[in-house]
């Protein structure tokens, strides 16, 4: 028991040696090595990820604020830029233009509507029959009233296609419209009249 | 303990070294490439706006004198607006493209939320398609000055972001092109197009110009005021018209194929009270 006892004193003076004596190499070793890292970062480093652009040397974190600055002073510049590409400044007439050119123009209108009414079924003449196209251009609404012709008994049919052209094209939101129906003329021909309220974006 | 400092020091510093390594291949890399790029750009967009400084003082000074004349005056000049009806029946009337004109009605001025005086005008007409086509297009353009105003927004965008990649130098002749007088473009369109597509070599932007050029209403303006309604309407002073926008517009078809009645209500604008 007192050899035990012995033993384990002997082991921890080792110890206490081992780490007494290493602790001056260790500090010097940690001291070197923080040394060296700290010149590499401060004069090693930046030699290999500074980089010159606009004749300075610019760190990575510069680099990004001077993208910033480049893409902020790019627009303010375009921007004066597109003002001299449309000359007239008057700020009335500007506003003005600008309602005028936003809306859609009946010439336009019609030409999209009138090309889908005769694209509508390229063989058979005369399908669509546009007796009035009416434009109220505050309320951004197109009235169509005529009727579906030409086509014998699925004149009811042929209408449905028409609105579903209609609702297809890029100038129109939706359109109102609920009675379909076929009808006779006096000579026996079967139509379908229709009105539609087509609401444009 | 000193040394456990040190080396967490140490470690720390290992640590940002890596990092930094690191951000130099994923970061650093790319914007070196971008900003040559970005700095080039905005030199060419700064010499852009000096022309455009240049040669603008006296364009500019000019149109805004012919907005505050004729586009927006400071009155509604009912004058004009009946002159210019009446020119416009006579030459559709003598092309064979009018049958009938109404009236012009012209109704009580109210002053607008944006300071603007607006008179409600309504007028109808038994038209031909063409006629229709030339009453509806001057309608639209009544109180637009140049070829800028008549494009859109995104046609604009397309023309200049296609000429400024092939040849930056060129944005100033396209500002030249944007700010020629409407009736003039539509009696000489091939002059200033050649002008234009002088400036560019490019096949694909040429093509570009023309789609645009076919696309817009530009054709439209060509082929209506190209003819000799504009001629008149120069001969008498009658444009630019004073600025009107179309609140409502019917057709219905008409007795015979290919004829329409057209009934138009217009708002024409003037600055202050009449």
């Amino acid at each position: 028991m007192f050899e035990t006892h012995t033993n384990k004193q002997k082991a921890s003076h080792l110890l206490g040696d081992i780490i007494h004596r290493a602790a001056f190499p260790f500090v010097l070793f940690s001291a070197v090595l923080l040394g060296l890292l700290l010149l590499s970062w401060y004069l090693l480093l930046p030699r290999f990820t500074h980089v010159e652009v606009g004749g300075t040397m610019r760190d990575i974190h510069t680099m990004k604020t001077y993208r910033e600055e480049l893409i902020e002073q790019i627009a303010e510049v375009e921007g004066k830029r597109n003002g001299f590409l449309l000359p007239v400044r008057d700020s009335l007439y500007t506003v003005l233009k600008e309602e005028k050119t936003q809306t859609l123009d009946f010439l336009s209108l019609r030409r999209v509507l009138l090309q889908a009414a005769d694209t509508l079924l390229p063989d058979t003449k005369n399908v669509v029959g546009i007796r009035t196209v009416s434009y109220d251009v505050q309320e951004g609404v197109v009235e169509l009233v005529g009727r579906i012709q030409n086509v014998g008994p699925r004149s009811m049919t042929v209408l449905a296609q028409f609105v579903e052209a209609l609702e297809d094209l890029s100038v129109v939101a939706s359109i109102e419209h609920s009675r379909y129906t076929r009808e006779e003329d006096q000579n026996s021909d079967f139509y379908s009249p229709f009105t539609l309220r087509l609401l444009l974006p | 303990m000193v040394g456990m400092v040190f080396l967490g020091g140490a470690s720390k510093l290992l640590f940002m070294h890596t990092q930094t390594i690191m951000e130099v291949k994923d970061v650093s890399i790319p914007l070196v490439a971008e900003l040559p790029r970005l700095e080039r750009r905005l030199t060419v967009l700064k010499e852009q706006v000096e022309l455009s400084e240049l040669s603008s003082a006296t364009r500019l000074g000019s149109q805004e004198e012919r907005v505050r004349v004729f586009a927006l005056p400071e009155k509604a000049d009912l004058d004009r607006l009946l002159a210019f009806f009446e020119v416009l029946r006579e030459i559709l009337e003598r092309n064979g493209q009018l049958a009938e004109m109404s009236s012009v009605e012209v109704g009580d001025s109210k002053v607008l939320a944006d300071g603007a005086n607006a008179r409600p005008v309504s007028v109808g007409f038994v038209v031909h398609e063409d006629g229709l086509e030339t009453v509806m297009l001057l309608m639209h353009l009544a109180g637009l000055l140049t070829v800028g105003d008549i494009l859109s927004e995104e046609e604009i965008t397309l023309i200049v972001d296609r000429v400024e990649q092939e040849n930056p130098v060129a944005v100033t002749t396209l500002e030249q092109f944007f700010s020629v007088d409407i009736l003039k473009y539509a009696q000489n369109s091939k002059l200033y197009e050649e002008q234009l597509k002088r400036s560019i070599s490019s096949t694909s932007v040429i093509n570009a110009f023309q789609n645009v050029l076919r696309a817009s209403l530009l054709r439209d303006t060509k082929r209506y005021l190209g003819s000799d309604l504009g001629s008149v309407l120069e001969r008498y002073k009658l444009w630019p018209l004073q600025f009107m926008r179309t609140e409502h517009v019917e057709v219905e078809q008409g007795g015979a194929e290919g004829w329409y009645r057209l009934n138009i209500g217009l708002q024409i604008y003037s600055r202050s009270q009449d």
